[in-house]
């Protein structure tokens, strides 16, 4: 039997590659969401033209400014501000041309270059912030790989078990492994978030006219393929000021950056 | 549409769809070629899988769920009310917390802070949105019930005070304190501190 074994061991591809440092992850999403004290009315705000210096591209106000949702280029990328009753989200997400030809998945470049514009963004906009319940930092994480059995292999190198990349597909990874916070507030937890798998894009081009309508498949990726969701814990009953709100931040990021190199670990 | 496009504009994977929502496929365009677009691509024939309770994404609504809680207000305009008896659009409403669990009380929370809703109907729903028996939910239930101590109207006010008594959960204490000090109405005020002291008495 052992020989056996020895011999099928002999014979499979190798099941994992080694796992490549923050660099080898491209960002399609990042991003930060406060969820705001009730004791607060956020009432009409100009959070994104105060951020970024300039009017955004879009506005769309519902309930008479109460809900609002403001977009606008930001550097590589495009920032979106939505403010709901119970929460307010910063994105950052890529910019992408309509008209142009899409060549590979739309992403933002590195998720080390794309934090060093999100971050400071939001650091400064954690310091005026309304005060919080909760806090969460997302990112959504992309490495382009060559075909799924590549991105098994990868992906390996990131979870504490082995997935077998030849036989195996629609693989989807789930967890969240909670943590004390570093930040020195008593019983504050947060939860680290992360969902894994290698996902399968195909490109099409439509064509719509009064001749002729139809969906034709152009070229096809594949990527290993990252969400994080680093956030503090729901139950946690005190409020969080600007300045926590900058420090907590900080702290959620780093973690996200750890899941990242790391991989799933407790 | 196009049910090609249509099944192109809906494919889902078990991660998030979010980034491909920007995407948007125009209808009626007459230009003979479009530029290509990406789609997930999944072997998937169920629906997302449920939210896990420590996520912060954006929640996403059952289809319809926002005409159906917004309608159920709308014809409960009509409804009497009676302090402490269930209502036809209490039951209904709590029906949709159990199903759609924070979805549901987003729709609310929407309607009811941006008061899209006359304030009798509002006030029966938080009255209510205390004793409902749903877990994944409390939290924001909770939230909206606190929110809603700063509503505009005296009547909504007032029932917010009632539901947070139902809920029983001394978080609330806080805020109470704050609705105290801000209330111009004598009898509300007194309803507000007779809140405040039974909370008050659950944590000793």
């Amino acid at each position: 039997m052992q020989d056996q074994n020895k011999g099928r061991e002999s014979q499979m591809p190798e099941q994992s590659l080694a796992a490549p440092d923050l660099t080898g992850w491209q960002a399609e999403t990042l991003r930060l969401t406060a969820f705001t004290s009730p004791a607060i009315d956020l009432g009409q705000q100009n959070w994104w033209a105060e951020l970024v210096g300039e009017t955004p591209e879009t506005t769309v106000s519902r309930a008479k400014g109460g809900e609002r949702h403001e977009e606008g280029r930001f550097e590589s990328g495009k920032l979106v501000l939505r403010i709901q009753p119970a929460r307010v989200d910063w994105m950052l997400v890529p910019l992408v041309d309509p008209e142009k030809e899409l060549e590979s998945i739309p992403t933002m470049g590195t998720f080390s270059d794309s934090l060093k514009s999100f971050m400071p963004l939001m650091s400064r906009w954690l310091q005026s912030a309304p005060r919080s319940q909760r806090l969460a930092f997302g990112a959504i994480l992309m490495q382009p790989v060559q075909d799924r059995a590549m991105g098994y292999r990868q992906i390996n190198a990131y979870l504490p078990f082995r997935l077998d990349s030849e036989t195996s597909s629609d693989f989807f990874y789930q967890i969240n492994r909670p943590r004390d916070s570093t930040s020195g507030i008593p019983g504050l937890r947060i939860n680290r978030l992360g969902r894994w798998s290698v996902a399968y894009f195909q490109g099409v081009r439509m064509t719509i006219s009064p001749a002729a309508r139809g969906v034709a498949p152009v070229e096809e990726h594949h990527a290993c393929r990252l969400e994080l969701d680093i956030n503090t814990a729901a139950d946690f009953q005190a409020e969080f000021s600007g300045e926590q709100l900058a420090a907590i931040f900080r702290e959620l990021v780093d973690l996200g950056k750890e899941i990242a190199e790391k991989g799933d670990i407790p | 549409m196009n049910d090609s496009i249509k099944e192109a504009s809906t494919a889902r994977t078990s991660g998030s769809w979010r980034a491909f929502e920007e995407f948007q496929f125009l209808v009626g365009d007459t230009s003979p070629r479009r530029p290509a677009k990406n789609r997930l691509v999944t072997n998937s024939t169920t629906e997302e899988q449920q939210t896990p309770e420590s996520s912060t994404a954006e929640l996403r609504h059952p289809k319809g769920l926002d005409e159906q809680i917004e309608m159920l207000f709308k014809s409960a305009e009509d409804e009497i009310f009676e302090d402490g008896v269930e209502s036809e659009f209490s039951r209904q409403l709590a029906c949709l917390v159990r199903e759609a669990g924070n979805a549901a009380v987003e729709v609310m929370a929407y309607l009811v802070v941006y008061e899209k809703v006359n304030a009798e109907t509002a006030a029966e729903a938080l009255r209510w949105l205390g004793r409902i028996t749903h877990s994944p939910s409390y939290r924001y239930r909770q939230w909206l019930l606190e929110r809603s101590l700063r509503s505009s109207s005296s009547r909504v006010r007032d029932a917010a005070a009632l539901g947070l008594v139902s809920l029983d959960d001394p978080h609330a204490i806080r805020y109470l304190r704050i609705a105290i000090e801000h209330e111009k109405c004598s009898e509300l005020r007194n309803d507000l501190r007779q809140a405040l002291e039974q909370l008050k008495s659950t944590t000793t």
